[in-house]
Parts: structure tokens; sequence; C-alpha cells
């Protein structure tokens, strides 16, 4: 990025590090250039193991232990950050350059109160008395848009939302009138519409404080939303930096592209990508011995011999610098030809107008969660009940997919739980011709029938087990098979989630984290289940690896006709994986719908927020800003009536106060309001092309039928 | 901390010290002989046996033996020691109270110790101060108490060095100097073994809290080395550091019989001890009792300043 080289802005250059290991020199950073002037959002794109965040702190000289600066400089308005003396650096730290980290929940002192962890910056670089600093962080605080600033700086981190402890850490990043900020992930663990707030704040402090920003991320529609240009990064070398408008709408180097197909984005109007993305394959480069050439070829599509050799260097104007040898044919490659897609299985349970009885339904279904405490059982006082389900209903034909979509605390992985016979609960549920009733046992049966893959396989895999015992184990249970019938079922599992045999002999420490969620499918589908419940599986995983998962677990629920149920706060993904949708609030599910295409009104409030906050990967369309006030209500003393009625924008007033009855709004979709039909129906579309500056959504345009 | 909590903490402590009770009672119960025959003698004759067993109610049933014992200690009414002829209450008060300014000071002066050693070994990690430390603290646990003290004994307190005298105690009213001097052996022991505990437990922590995000955002808000250290790190690594702490006043309290016994120090371990040697099972169930109640409130200490030092513990 050959910005202009700025003596007031940051500039990092030939920048190379790397961490000593037991197994010799681990190359993070090799040769990065990246410059950001003043008043300039930068983004940096890149997934986990990049060396994204080694960057990053590698500007505040926050490096571990182990690594080492091999070559290149940092600078600040042409002060030397690198190796700047312990005494300058603590005066940069927090003064010039401002941090804000990924995870607000461990970024905080846990023992210490909140005003006390921004007024000390205060005192340190601003000289101020205690007096003044508790008055300034008042200031701050309430530029942060946090109400009752004086109450908030007398709690502790614990005793605060999520999205309020960044706001925390936000006031305290600016603190200091920073002329850098840094922010790593800073709405990666935050809830949607949260995190859409977090991006309003920081948006707007930057415009107001005019400082410079490097905005890190793996996420492509937060860079759309907020940097004008970014750089992105894979296997410690920036493969491509440019506009961003530019760079998402025509890409130049092949791993940029290969990241934008793999995103899912519902307006991809490809149909042969029903159901399925474009997915990599291979592994990341060992960064111990980085491979000669472009450090994408050995999971290029497009890769040729002279790809592999030589240094592949940043080239091309400065509005769109590639580091690919084929940078003109990125745009237009069909990566779908490389790819082993097979027709869209579109038919099948989307297809409308179907009768057919449901395989699995849910009827009235109520999980509580009871506290009683020594102390009221002995004062005869009531218990606490906290109905985390709250009467949830909805069914499941063979083969069909729920899309469960819901921020935390909705209640979605409860009812997940109680599905698969893991949670006391009340109601009725049936699959097949298996029933079963809340407080009653499970019939037999149930447990092979309905099954569950987890959010994390690290904690949800036996660390002591071999993956083969793993796999078997269903497989021993359920369909009684022993010994060399048993190990060839279990093989035969490996290698339909595309994991070697040797693999069997392994443990689950030995895997990747995609391999291990492979195996928590595997293990799921293995018994032979009707009902599959997926709950957030792709969570904690990279963009890349999460397109290979979310393509496994639809083709095998393609090819053994499961009915799944897909548990996600995505709701990208969900629109392209699911054929109905379900939105959980505080309990209840709030509205119902098939989905073909990007949704569109008539919307529930609530998933209009939603679908307000969730950044889409597409160049040039803009959200309309719906934004959600106020805390989510405590389950355990909800809202007498619309229970989202204290945080809805389009309130009608004291009708909402009593339980809002279900409207049908077309075929097959029905949502939890007072508002009449029409009305729902008129909300104007969510997305807009801002270049073009027409109306009409894209729904209108590039949606599949 | 939340009242449901204390109570919940409080009531299992006044179950654990009822069971206490009915164990030192059971074993005073199923040991050959009984007081009344401690008192006579091996030679008493049974009508002389059978006429104290009368009067000292050993011939109730069990269970009304142990009501009138159990009710005596809560009153205060611990009986009559066989071997001393006073009131076991008083003397178990006596050397509970000498007891606790051994462990008072032993405790003090570890802490002041331990707590920065470890905090240095954490902080540079396989430097020096982390290899003595390891090392000094390995072979304070790894010797047992009895070969430290005696080490300490024959190399400090030995006639032709005479630096401290080899054991007793002297109150405080005995001038400043005959107190210490009595002191300083048994505390050096004491801390040589408690050493390990506290400064591995604050070291340990150390290490943690030290890769926390909170102390890397300390550390990038541009505070100094110092301010990090001690009030971002050392703050929350000493949470359970107390609680160790707290634990290990129990152990001084009831578990240093073999360190009292060498300095021949008049605290309460001596006492059991001597109540053990001469069978006096008025002393013994006393200082038994004593010993198991020091140790459940030490603990109940610890469980309650957790939850104080550490608002996230509400429940459980």
């Amino acid at each position: 990025m050959n910005a202009p080289d700025s003596i007031e802005g940051l500039s990092i250059d030939g920048l190379s590090v790397s961490y000593r290991t037991a197994r010799g020199n681990l190359s993070v950073l090799r040769d990065v250039s990246l410059a950001i002037a003043p008043g300039e959002v930068v983004g940096l794109v890149g997934e986990s193991g990049s060396g994204k965040s080694t960057l990053a702190y590698a500007i505040v000289n926050y490096l571990a232990e182990n690594a080492r600066v091999e070559g290149g400089s940092i600078r600040f308005a042409g002060e030397p950050l690198l190796g700047a003396a312990p005494d300058r650096l603590a005066a940069i730290r927090g003064k010039l350059v401002g941090m804000v980290y990924q995870d607000p929940s461990t970024a905080l002192n846990p023992a210490l109160r909140l005003g006390e962890q921004v007024a000390e910056v205060l005192r340190r670089h601003e000289g101020l008395d205690a007096r003044a600093a508790a008055a300034r962080t008042a200031e701050l605080l309430a530029m942060v848009r946090l109400p009752d600033p004086r109450f908030i700086m007398r709690r502790f981190p614990h005793e605060v939302s999520g999205g309020e402890k960044q706001r925390v850490l936000i006031a305290m990043a600016f603190a200091c009138r920073p002329r850098l900020l840094v922010f790593d992930e800073p709405t990666t663990a935050l809830d949607a519409t949260t995190a859409a707030s977090i991006l309003d704040l920081i948006r707007a402090l930057q415009a107001e404080t005019g400082a410079a920003v490097l905005y890190i991320t793996h996420d492509l529609g937060i860079v759309a939303q907020i940097t004008r240009r970014i750089a992105v990064i894979y296997g410690g070398a920036i493969v491509e930096a440019g506009e961003t408008a530019r760079v998402l709408r025509a890409p130049r180097h092949f791993y940029t592209r290969m990241l934008l197909a793999s995103a899912p984005n519902p307006f991809s109007a490809d149909a042969r990508l029903h159901r399925r993305l474009v997915s990599f394959h291979g592994l990341p480069p060992d960064l111990h011995a980085p491979p000669p050439g472009c450090i994408f070829a050995a999971r290029c599509p497009a890769v040729r011999d002279a790809c592999r050799e030589g240094v592949r260097a940043l080239d091309g104007p400065s509005a769109q610098r590639s580091a690919c040898l084929r940078a003109e044919e990125a745009a237009g490659f069909d990566l779908l030809a490389a790819e082993p897609v097979r027709p869209a299985i579109v038919a099948g349970a989307q297809a409308a107008g179907r009768t057919e009885a449901p395989l699995f339904s849910a009827e009235e279904v109520r999980v509580e969660y009871v506290r009683h405490p020594l102390l009221d059982q002995i004062m005869r006082r009531p218990a606490s009940r906290v109905s985390a389900v709250a009467g949830v209903s909805f069914a499941l034909a063979e083969g069909e997919t729920l899309g469960l979509i819901g921020e935390s605390g909705c209640g979605k992985s409860t009812l997940a739980r109680a599905l698969v016979g893991l949670r006391p609960f009340a109601g009725r549920l049936r699959l097949g011709d298996l029933a079963a009733e809340g407080g009653g046992a499970f019939p037999p049966g149930w447990r092979r029938a309905a099954q569950i893959v987890f959010q994390h396989p690290d904690q949800s895999l036996n660390p002591r087990m071999r993956v083969g015992e793993i796999i078997g184990r269903p497989l021993r249970l359920h369909q009684g098979l022993a010994g060399a019938a048993l190990e060839k079922a279990a093989a035969g599992w490996l290698d339909r989630v595309r994991l070697p045999g040797s693999y069997a002999r392994r443990f689950p420490h030995e895997l990747s984290g995609g391999e291990k969620q492979r195996v928590a499918i595997a293990r799921a589908f293995a018994p032979g289940p009707r009902l599959v419940v997926a709950d957030e599986v792709t969570s904690g995983l990279d963009v890349s690896v999460q397109a290979a998962i979310l393509n496994l677990l639809a083709e095998l629920q393609e090819t053994e006709r499961t009915a799944m149920i897909l548990i996600s706060h995505d709701l990208n993904m969900v629109q392209r994986f699911a054929d109905r949708i379900a939105v959980m609030y505080l309990g209840q599910i709030v509205e119902e719908r098939r989905v073909s295409g990007p949704l569109a009104p008539p919307l529930h409030p609530y998933a209009e927020a939603l679908l307000a906050a969730a950044p889409v990967p597409e160049p040039g369309l803009a959200a309309r800003r719906v934004r959600l006030d106020g805390a989510l209500p405590s389950p355990a003393n909800p809202p007498p009536g619309c229970r989202f009625t204290t945080r809805c924008p389009r309130r009608l007033g004291d009708v909402c106060d009593t339980p809002p009855p279900w409207r049908a709004l077309g075929p097959g979709h029905r949502a939890l309001c007072h508002i009449e039909p029409a009305a729902l129906a008129a909300i104007p579309p969510i997305w807009d092309r801002a270049d073009s500056g027409s109306g009409g959504g894209p729904d209108k345009e590039g949606a599949p039928p | 901390m939340s009242l449901n909590y204390l109570l919940k903490r409080l009531l299992a402590t006044l179950l654990t010290l009822w069971l206490v009770s009915l164990v030192v009672f059971g074993i005073t119960q199923v040991l050959p002989g009984n007081a009344a025959q401690m008192i006579l003698g091996e030679f008493a004759t049974p009508e002389a046996l059978e006429a104290l067993e009368r009067r000292l109610g050993l011939d109730a049933p069990v269970w009304l033996q142990y009501a009138r014992w159990a009710g005596g200690i809560l009153v205060g009414d611990w009986g009559t020691s066989t071997g001393t002829s006073l009131p076991v209450f008083g003397q178990v008060v006596e050397n509970l109270g000498r007891s606790m300014v051994l462990a008072g000071i032993a405790l003090f002066v570890v802490t002041l110790l331990a707590v920065p050693l470890g905090v240095m070994a954490a902080v540079r990690r396989g430097g020096v101060v982390d290899a003595s430390v390891s090392v000094f603290s390995y072979l304070g646990v790894s010797l047992p108490e009895f070969v430290t003290a005696t080490l300490l004994v024959v190399f400090l307190a030995r006639p032709e060095i005479g630096l401290f005298p080899a054991g007793g105690y002297a109150p405080l009213s005995a001038g400043l100097w005959p107190f210490l001097s009595h002191l300083i052996l048994p505390v050096s022991a004491l801390t040589l073994i408690l050493m390990a505990h506290i400064s591995r437990q604050t070291r340990s922590e150390m290490v943690d809290v030290l890769g926390a995000e909170f102390v890397r955002t300390a550390t990038l808000k541009g505070l100094s080395r110092r301010q990090v250290l001690v009030k971002h790190a050392l703050r929350n690594a000493m949470l359970p550091t107390v609680t160790v702490i707290a634990l290990d006043v129990g152990y001084l309290i009831g578990g240093i019989v073999v360190v009292e016994e060498v300095f021949a120090f008049p605290g309460l371990g001596r006492l059991l001890l001597f109540a053990i040697q001469n069978r006096d099972l008025p002393l013994l169930q006393g200082a038994a009792v004593t010993m198991a109640g020091v140790y459940a409130l030490a603990n109940l200490a610890a469980d309650l300043a957790y939850a104080w030092l550490d608002r996230r513990i509400q429940y459980e």
C-alpha cells in the first residue's frame, strides 16, 4: 500500500517477525508494508494464523517473548516505534496509540471498578488528579453512549453486559485522544445487534477525532462497512491491498476471491451454489518453512508452475495492488469448475405446497431453570424460576433444515438440549413414531434418532478416546456392531466426512478445529439419526474452514434425508443453508418463514433489527439503520405482554403490553406481533444499493426465485 | 457475597464440628479403659472402680454420656484433666493462646517473604530468583519438620553458640528479648516449611495472571511495570493465595505438634501430645476438639475471604 508516505501517520515498512519454537523458526510476518494516513480507516483482513494480530501488537512493541523482529521498521509520525526505550514506549501506549480488543470480558481487570480502569489512564498520561480524572471518566463514558456514567464507574466488569464492557474499553482507548487506534476484532465476541451499535460508535468517534485506525477482522462484511482501504493477509504476507470497494468487487488475488466466495453471502446469485459454499482445499502453509513463490500456491485453484518460484510482492496501481501472478483472472475465474459441486437438490422439502405429515414436531416446549437457595427455603420464599424457553412450537419434514436464529440468551441452545433429551422440559415432542412428553422419560430409541453436534468440538469430544472409538461408540451402542464390522463402519464414516482412515487411531488433540468438528459430525450421523441439531457448529472456525463444514453437513443431510435444526447467530449463513427460518427472542419464536434468497419484508421488528445488523460482504450494499435500545430483559422477569416490546422500535402503544397474536404474513410465514400484516409488509427493504442510488433492494434484482 | 453463601458455609462448618465431636468422643469410647481406670490406676478394686464410674456418670448409656460431654463443651465445662487435676478448658485456652502467637508471627514472616519471592519468580521465570525459590522451597517441603527443627537447634542453639534458648517459652511480660528469643527458632522452622506453599502458590497464580488479557490491557495503557504488576496482576493473583494462607492457619495451630515438641514450646500441639502420653482422656478430647475447631474455622475464613475478595463468586 503506497499511501502517501506521510510523516504524519503510521508506516510499516518491510516488517518481518518470527517466533522461535521447538520446531525451529516460525516465520509469522514476511516483508509486510502498510501505511495509514491520519484520519484514515484501514482494514486488515485475515484468518487465524495469518499474522494479523502479530502485526497489530508489533505496532505497540507488545510481542511474545519468543518473537524476534527480523527486519523492517514501524514509524509513527516519523518516530521509530520498534525498539523504542521502555519509558518512551510507556508514554506512547495508551497516549498516542489506543487499542481495543476482541473479548471485552477478559480484557478488563475483574478486580477493579470500571471507573478506576479508565481513570488510571488519564492520571498516567494527562496528569490529572483523582478528582479531575473521575470527572473526565464520566464524560468519556457518556461519549461512548453509556447511560448513567457515574453508576457504571462504580460497577465491576462482571456486573455489566458485554456490549457495555466494550464501550468502556473504547472509552479507555479514546481517553487521551490518541492519533492511532488499533481495533483487534472488537465486535467478534458480541451479539449482532450489539456489534452493530459498537460499529456505529467506532465510526462516529473516528470521524469526530480524526484518528488513524487499523481495523483487524476476519469479517469481510464489516470491512465493507467501515473501511475505505483494506489489506488482505495470508500466511504472514499481504497478498492484496487497495480500496475496499474495488477489492471486494473485483479481487485481484485468488485468496481474496476464495475468501469472498466461501463467506455465506445471501446475495450471491450463483444458483449452482444452493446450500454449497466454495471451500478451500488443503491446509494453510507451514510457516516453519514457507514455500517459495506465492504463499497461497498450494491451495490455489489456478496455480501454475511459475507461481511456486521466486518472491511474489505486491504489484500494480496503488488503488489495488496484488501479489498474484494471474491477478487479472482472479475476479472472473470460475471457482466452481474446480469444485466438485453436484447439481443442487433444490426440490426436496423446500418445494412449496408440501403437505405430508411432518417428521418432527415440538409443541409448546418450555424449559425452566429453577433455583431455590437455602435461605429462601428456610424463609419459605418461592423458588426463582427462569423460563429459558417459553412455549415453542414448530415442525420439520424429512430432509428439511430449520435455521434457528437468535442472540445469546434467547434460549436457542437450551431448546436444542431439550430436544435431544439433555434437559428436562414441559410440552410434547414427536419424532417419527416416537413421542416424548415433558416430565416423562424419553422413549427408547430417542437418543439414537435425535443427535446433536455441539459448538466446541474441543469440549464435546472425549480427549482420552481415539477418534475411532468416538465414532465407533454410537455404532456399537445403537447398531450392535462389534469387532471388524465396527472398525469398518467407523472407517466408512471417517471417509464420508473426508478424513483419512489413519485418523481412527488419533486423539482429538492431534486434529485441527475443523477436523475435530468433522469427527463430531460423523459421531452424530453414525447411528442413523432422523433429526440432527447443529448448535453453532461453525462459530469457532475460520471462514475457509466453515465453508467446508457447512458443505459437509448439507451433503450428509441430503443423502441421509435427515431433518436438521441449524442453530446459529449468523443470519447470512442461515439464509444460505436453511429451508425455513425461525427467529427466537427471549425464549419465544417470534417469526417463522420459508427462505428463498435474501430475507425481505414483511418482517417481525426484531428480525428487521437482526437483519439490519448483519454485515454482508457485498460492496455497495448499505443497510438501513435499525438499532435496538436498552438491554435484553431478564428471562426471570420478562415483559408481561409482547416480550420484545421494551426494545421494539415499532412499538404501537399499550396494546403491546398484552400478549401478541400470530399474524399470517404469507404461505408458511407468520410473526408474533401486534402490528397488522399490511403494516409489517410495508416495512421498507433493509438493503439498498448505496452506489446506484435507486430504490428497490437486491431482493427484487439478483435473488434466485 | 450473598447471605445465602454465608449461611451455607456456616451450616457446613457447624456440621463439620458436630461430626468431629462424634469422632473424638467415639475414639475415647473405643480406647481400652476409661477415665475411672485412668484415675484409680491398674490395681483399683472393682468396687472402687464401679463407685467412681457411677460418680463420673460412666455407667450411663453412651448417648447420654455424649450429650453430657458435648453440652459441657458448649458451656465451657470441659472436665478436669486426670493428669494435672486442673480444668481442661483453662489449659487448652492458655496453650492455644501461645500457639496463636507462634502461628501469627510465623504466618506474618512467611507472607512477607514468600509473596514477593513468588512474584519475583513469576516475573523472571527461569531466572536466578525463580530457581532458588524453587530449590529452597522444595527443600522446605521435602525435609520433615523434625529434621528442620533439629538442625536449627543443633546449629543455632548449641550451648557453645548459645544464640537462642533451645526451647521453652517466655511471656511478653518477661521482656521483649526473652519473648522473641524463644520464638525465633520455632518461627524459622515453620517459615521454612510454609515458604514452599505460599511462594509456589503465588508464583503459579502470578504466572497465570501475567498471561491474562487484562494484564495486556494494563500494559498497553502505558502504565508503569510496577503498576501493572502490583495493581493489576498481584491483586488477582492474591485471591487463591489468600485461601492457602488461611488454610495454613489451621496447620499452624493444630498441625505443628512436632515443631512444638522439638522446641519444648508449650502450645496446643504439645498439650495434645502430653494428653496422649498420659492417657488423659478429658484433656485429649478438649485439645482434639479445639484443633479440629480451629481447622474448620480457618477453612470457613478462607472461603469467606475468597468470596469477599472475588466478587464474582456468588453461589456455590
